[in-house]
């Protein structure tokens, strides 16, 4: 992590509890964090902010995750590269999710099933993907 | 008497006498002429009887040739009588023969008549719809179900080429080539093609549907003549699966967020970032923690466990190095590996193979063997996983595997599954009651999730176990890779070696 400037990270997750709990152990951890609570409030904080890392919910209302990340990918190079961890609680069996993580080999997208993960896990995870 | 008178008189008897012996002379002469015509006639006598004794014999010859020639005409006379009324036996027995068969064929024709009309009605009221062609693929025959669901008349397509009248397309919209349609792989290799795409029909009026295809050929003599096919049209059922798969991802979704949080939660409390708490306060939180874990595994499981009994179970295989991954898995599990001080031990006779694998489903069986081996073996004991390629026919822990199949066996030396329980162990919520005693927080599951999932996608699973001394599991994917099993069928692959 660079030293200098605080990394920014956004958290798009319609679960209150889940956001902040997030939310909270990563500004412990010396992130600046924002939050969203759907996919289209995410997109424009992304486009906005610039966040260095985005935690991205799948199932949300307004707009989905996958809706979110698809636009953003194909919105600007910025876009494009942003780290994106998609953290769902739906089986990673899921055609979809891993239609679109398959698919985006060129795109850093990872992908977690909140549950199986503990918060350190995922602390870690994305310390490592920012280093 | 001649009387002599006088000396004339004896003149004359002289005379006389040389008259009579100059006649006797002449008549000596003349018979001496006589005697030799008669040697002369005797001898052209002779000549004649000889002659006719050579006639004679050479007729004798001529004779006897003759008979000769008049008893083998009399024996061809007696064979060609014998064969002649042969024949004429024969004649009477084949046509009364022939008259027989003209009556059975006739019968056959009507059975076979009957069998047709029979057939025909079956066909062409059978609930799928059905097509069937000649070699070339030109259709011969389509039933009521295919004109309807195609919006096609039988008339339009008799005698047409199947691929090229009826389009068919792929899930990405792209019309199938001809060469690559069912139909025409089975005429050309005269076995049915593996088909786990999607494909679609498109009707007369350019709308489509989802079918399930089954194409059989029609062999006659070994050789390909014809083949038939039945499709179904799926859009019901695609619609149910899409209903139930969705059913269970939001229940998971649901079930899963309220946990999430609770387990979010109760880390930030544990972690010490909140503050400090008595020992008390950290050990309910401790509590609390752990007790949702096992909310989560087990909600976790039973959605596992639903998705394979409702067959709301998708295998999307690519291929993948099996090797590779067992690696990976074990490289997760390190830290629990060396906590328990277990001794690891790796064995593979193939450094890389290549295998159409769902690296979900793979990944899921192989972490639910090799954490069943570290749970249920005691500390400083050993685990040792082994993979290779095993022969069709050879045998393996106690079976003969019938297809060439890669193999992967977990063995460890822990508590062992006790004989009584072995019967059990892959039942639904079944645990062995040494199992029970050293982990309470099992689900039960485990390993008929494991069985299942192989059950479903082609692979086997089985094991040897001896209490307290350890058990091998082996899990064993054919080399065609992991497909979606219709039935389970597994007795296929591999049967018991007894």
């Amino acid at each position: 992590m660079n030293k200098n400037k605080k990394n920014i990270i956004l958290i798009v997750e319609d679960e209150v509890i889940i956001s902040k709990t997030y939310a909270e152990e990563l500004r412990d951890e010396g992130f600046i964090v924002f939050t969203a609570g759907n996919g289209k409030d995410g997109l424009k904080i992304a486009l906005l902010k610039k966040p260095d890392l985005i935690l991205l919910d799948i199932l949300m209302p307004v707009m989905d995750g996958l809706t979110m990340m698809d636009k953003l990918r194909k919105k600007n190079i910025y876009g494009k590269n942003v780290p994106i961890v998609l953290l769902s609680n739906l089986s990673s069996s899921e055609e979809k999710i891993m239609k679109t993580v398959t698919n985006t080999k060129n795109e850093p997208t990872s992908y977690f099933v909140k549950s199986d993960w503990d918060l350190d896990d995922v602390v870690a995870k994305i310390k490592q993907l920012l280093s | 008497m001649i009387t002599i008178k006088k000396k004339d008189d004896i003149k004359e008897l002289k005379k006389k006498l040389a008259v009579i012996a100059k006649e006797k002379e002449d008549v000596r002469l003349k018979l001496v002429i006589t005697a030799k015509e008669l040697a002369a006639t005797a001898s052209e006598k002779e000549d004649v009887r000889r002659k006719l004794v050579v006639t004679a014999k050479e007729l004798a010859i001529t004779a006897k040739e003759k008979e000769s020639v008049r008893r083998k005409l009399v024996v061809v006379a007696k064979k060609i009588a014998v064969y002649t009324t042969g024949l004429e036996d024969k004649v009477a027995e084949r046509t009364a023969e022939l008259v027989e068969r003209v009556s059975e064929l006739e019968s056959l024709n009507r059975t076979i008549d009957i069998a047709r009309a029979k057939e025909r009605a079956t066909l062409l009221s059978i609930g799928d719809g059905l097509f069937a062609t000649d070699e070339k693929g030109n259709i011969i025959f389509i039933n009521k179900k295919a004109e309807k669901l195609l919006g096609r008349k039988s008339e339009e397509v008799m005698g047409k080429v199947f691929s090229e009248i009826i389009p068919m397309e792929d899930i990405k919209e792209i019309p199938v080539p001809s060469k690559e349609r069912p139909i025409n792989t089975v005429l050309v290799t005269g076995t049915m093609p593996l088909i786990n795409t999607p494909y679609f029909y498109i009707r007369k009026d350019k709308t489509k549907f989802p079918i399930a295809i089954t194409v059989t050929p029609t062999i006659l003599d070994g050789k390909v003549i014809g083949a038939i096919e039945v499709f179904r049209d799926i859009t019901q059922e695609q619609a149910v699966d899409k209903a139930k798969s969705e059913f269970i991802s939001v229940a998971s979704h649901q079930l899963k967020t309220p946990a999430t949080a609770i387990k979010l939660l109760t880390e930030r409390l544990i972690s010490g970032k909140m503050g400090d708490f008595t020992d008390k306060q950290k050990e309910y939180f401790n509590d609390i923690h752990s007790s949702n874990e096992r909310m989560i595994d087990l909600v976790n499981a039973l959605l596992r466990v639903s998705r394979i009994e409702l067959g709301a179970f998708n295998i999307v295989v690519k291929e993948k190095e099996p090797c590779a991954i067992v690696l990976n898995i074990l490289d997760e599990l390190k830290y629990v590996i060396s906590k328990k001080k277990l001794k690891l031990n790796i064995i593979s006779s193939m450094p890389r193979a290549l295998l159409m694998l769902d690296e979900h489903l793979f990944r899921m069986v192989i972490n639910n063997l090799l954490t069943n081996a570290i749970q249920y073996t005691k500390e400083g004991g050993s685990i040792q996983v082994e993979y290779k390629v095993v022969n069709k026919g050879e045998i393996l822990g106690k079976k003969i595997l019938e297809e060439k199949c890669f193999v992967i066996i977990i063995s460890d030396t822990g508590y062992g599954i006790p004989q009584k329980a072995q019967d059990k162990v892959f039942t639904k919520f079944f645990r062995a009651d040494n199992a029970r005693q050293k982990h309470t927080d099992g689900t039960g599951l485990g390993l008929y999730i494991v069985k299942s999932t192989l059950e479903y996608s082609g692979g086997l699973i089985w094991f040897t176990s001896r209490e307290n001394k350890g058990s091998e599991f082996y899990v064993a994917i054919p080399m065609t890779g992991m497909r979606v099993q219709t039935e389970k069928n597994n007795n296929k692959y591999i049967k018991y070696n007894e």
